[in-house]
């Protein structure tokens, strides 16, 4: 059934920019499968606050899916439109899109069409991948990631994943480690061309770096955010109708001006980059660890910067999302050891997925005296180095 | 919320992934363990069964590569080390229903796929193999008994099938809600045992609705709610309470069927990896420590039937519609593909069985050891320890 049979196209309340883009490709988007369309439309909603890169991914998918006629495409979209979707649920694919996702999601379990969806998916993947591969910047990029920090040394055995895929430098001095990846993310950035090119997502504070030429999110300075989010969570939860699904739902839609306790001067793209990394994959990113982890990914997968730090830190003890009085209570170094050494794992994972044929450099380090692992042009997989480096050293030979 | 997956062949990275698991937990068994390759031999084996049974869902959701893979098996010593010497061991066991714990473990229950809502505590449509167990049997309700750890597993006992239902199934015990009824307005002291589910951001709900479970239950149970409560002090998981209430149970009432849903591994949802191995880690020692209690029972000592299965999976890090080892939202084939570890009276040690088998073949399986007939089970039983 197409749209047209259902209901006036449009989501509700599109931000300025978005209703434009909306517009310009109605036609298009009113003849997709619905899924697909509630996909893209979800996608379009957010266009106001995204990145310059995911921007232009989705402009490319939308005019590349309302010029192709080949026969590859055609498949593809039959294939979606072979998804049983239930005629109630059918009208809020154009108009309510993000409801009707959470509706479908859990409709194609019930019917069990998971996989058949899966299908459809990985086939609309080889058009993203080339969308992706279009619109990617050919610039070199380069991640650290600092993991460790107030961790007794060798407790705990690290980069056992990451050793296997890079060169292992077991002679580091923990010294100076963050001023000097901080300082490589200075120079880097300032070369750069973007605002939001370089970044530095920190699982405690950013304090002393005020005022520097990189995007920036730390875990401490979201602490009123975070306050902010709980007390509006707990206001709603006690509601009889409330369960996990209606509670996820209701954080998916908060938006920054739902929200206090953002830093002065931050400017909207980053509040609701923010946001959604508070609210989105179920809300439950709310230790140090999982926060830094959950934002790297997300800065890696939508702004796909040229530079990105990552600074794990101790994380609570006590697991409580809407209490952040307990994240204040006593630290554990040592469980946030193996958090951020699977973390770090998880960010060479997200950037390897990164389209563009510049080369990718990846270092992670122990700022508790375990080493560095640094995986990237020039450094072959599964040695060790012994003699002393230091993290400009490495750098240096990954990056010229 | 639904997210696409990327371009990638799917299908040869679950062959592939489906081979390497066999090949590691062939592995893993050592080479004196046995391959049992056709069923017919197996079946041709196997009478007594034993009279009592105890299955255990190695919850909420664990993956290879944390338990049975070269690598997470230090996560798992106990199981590895005193278990599966003693057991038929399923390498490849699929889920293909719905991947949330209520709804999953329903389904383990009754042996088809349940398709309703996992947040609601609904009774599952299919009988279970409590109802089948009592009525086939004459057994009461005190002979059958489910041990689970949040609000929404208090339907799991009986399904709303007419032929079976209510009043015909298992006693459910939810031991979080019996702590709640006895703490006194103290709940804070036991927060972190309280949490209803690791699913979302809040503790929708707590045990407000069922902080009074049940004064039946607890003179059901003869349990002494002052020893429980010190109890709780003393432990720092909702599945320790589990295994104290399965304990008590065994010593007390030694009933026939006892099925205890463990789920502290989900605290995944967190995204700390450290929490989530720990949780496995102690999900083991229970284990464990439930077969040391069923070797030293009289009631159960040489008479029991004892399985061990996850509920399912998490999602594979490799799949970029997911984040890793924290939700199993993806349906990936990690994500369905778990294990299976059966041991007891006559059943088969230090054996392994590569063949794909179904989650929802449990209870056929449970029913023919306990002589009770699962007439609408849709899983198939388990010819090898049959």
């Amino acid at each position: 059934m197409s749209r047209e049979a259902v209901t006036p196209f449009g989501p509700r309340d599109l931000p300025p920019q978005a209703a434009v883009l909306a517009s310009q490709y109605s036609r298009m988007l009113q003849q997709l499968p619905p899924v697909l369309a509630a996909f893209l439309l979800s996608q379009v909603r957010g266009y106001d606050w995204q990145f310059p890169a995911e921007r232009r991914e989705l402009e490319e998918q939308l005019r590349f899916l309302s010029v192709s006629r080949s026969e590859e495409t055609q498949r593809i979209l039959t294939g979606f439109r072979e998804l049983p979707v239930p005629e109630k649920l059918m009208k809020n694919a154009w108009i309510a899109p993000e409801a009707f996702l959470q509706e479908f999601t859990a409709y194609l379990w019930q019917a069990h069409a998971m996989d058949q969806f899966r299908k459809c998916g990985e086939a609309y993947g080889t058009i993203l991948t080339s969308v992706r591969e279009r619109c990617a910047s050919s610039s070199d990029r380069l991640v650290i990631v600092l993991i460790g920090q107030g961790a007794r040394k060798k407790t705990t055995p690290v980069f056992e994943k990451l050793r296997r895929l890079g060169t292992y430098f077991a002679n580091v001095p923990e010294a100076d480690l963050v001023s000097e990846a901080v300082s490589v993310l200075e120079q880097r950035a300032l070369r750069a061309d973007g605002r939001y090119n370089c970044w530095f997502l920190d699982g405690a504070s950013t304090a002393e770096i005020e005022g520097k030429p990189y995007a920036r999110l730390s875990y401490d300075e979201l602490r009123p955010v975070r306050e902010s989010l709980a007390k509006s969570v707990k206001k709603i939860m006690n509601r009889e109708d409330m369960g996990p699904e209606k509670i996820r739902s209701y954080m998916m839609a908060l938006k920054p001006a739902d929200l206090s306790g953002f830093l002065a001067g931050q400017d909207e793209v980053m509040r609701n980059f923010a946001v959604r990394v508070l609210c989105d994959g179920s809300g439950t990113q709310n230790l140090s660890t999982s926060f830094v982890q959950w934002s790297t990914r997300e800065a890696l997968r939508r702004a796909q910067p040229a530079t990105l730090l990552a600074r794990f830190a101790p994380r609570s003890r006590a697991v409580d999302f809407l209490d952040d009085s307990a994240q204040r209570d006593a630290l554990d170094a040592e469980g946030a050891l193996i958090d951020a050494d699977m973390g770090a794992y998880y960010t060479w994972l997200n950037l390897k997925r990164l389209p563009g044929s510049g080369r990718k450099s990846f270092l992670a380090l122990a700022e508790n005296g375990q080493g560095a692992v640094a995986i990237g042009p020039g450094m072959p997989a599964g040695t060790t180095a012994t003699s002393p480096t230091d993290l400009r050293q490495v750098v240096a030979w990954m990056t010229t | 919320m639904l997210e696409l997956p990327p371009g990638s062949d799917f299908l040869a990275q679950t062959a592939q992934r489906a081979l390497s698991r066999r090949r590691f937990l062939r592995d893993m068994t050592g080479a004196g363990a046995g391959l049992l390759i056709g069923a017919r031999r197996a079946s041709a084996l196997r009478r007594e069964y034993g009279q009592k049974t105890i299955i255990v869902t190695f919850g909420g959701g664990a993956r290879d590569q944390e338990t049975f893979a070269p690598e997470g098996q230090r996560y798992i010593p106990r199981i590895l080390m005193e278990l599966i010497p003693r057991s038929t061991f399923y390498t490849q066991v699929v889920n293909r229903g719905i991947l949330g714990h209520y709804v999953a473990n329903a389904s383990l229950a009754t042996g088809c796929y349940e398709s309703f809502n996992n947040f609601q505590s609904i009774r599952p449509e299919n009988p279970t193999i409590f109802e089948y167990f009592r009525q086939d049997r004459r057994q009461p309700a005190s002979d059958v008994w489910v041990i689970a750890p949040s609000n929404g597993f208090s339907s799991i006992g009986e399904s709303g099938h007419r032929a079976y239902g209510r009043g015909k199934g298992a006693t459910v015990v939810l031991p979080k809600a019996l702590l709640a009824g006895v703490s006194g307005g103290s709940e804070h002291t036991f927060e972190s045992l309280l949490r209803d589910s690791h699913e979302g951001p809040a503790s929708v709900g707590v045990y407000a609705s069922t902080a009074r479970q049940d004064e039946a239950i607890r003179d059901f149970l003869q349990i002494s709610m002052s020893d429980f409560k010190a109890h709780a002090l003393s432990v720092s998981s909702p599945d320790e309470l589990s295994l104290y209430i399965a304990l008590h149970l065994m010593r007390s009432k030694a009933p026939s069927l006892i099925w205890i849903t463990l789920h502290d591994i989900d605290i995944a949802h967190a995204g700390a990896f450290s929490l989530y191995t720990d949780a496995i880690k102690r999900t083991d020692r229970i284990c464990a420590e439930l077969v040391r209690a069923m070797d030293q029972e009289p009631e159960y000592k040489g008479k029991t039937n004892f399985f061990i299965l996850p509920d399912f999976g998490r999602d594979a890090d490799d799949d970029p519609s997911g984040n890793g080892f924290q939700h199993h939202r993806s349906g990936d084939a990690l994500c369905r593909t778990t294990w299976l570890l059966a041991m007891g009276t006559g059943i088969r040690e230090n054996t392994t069985v590569d063949r794909p088998v179904e989650s929802i073949d449990l209870v056929p399986t449970v029913a023919k050891m306990l002589a009770c007939d699962a007439r609408f089970a849709q899983g198939r039983p388990l010819v090898e320890v049959l």
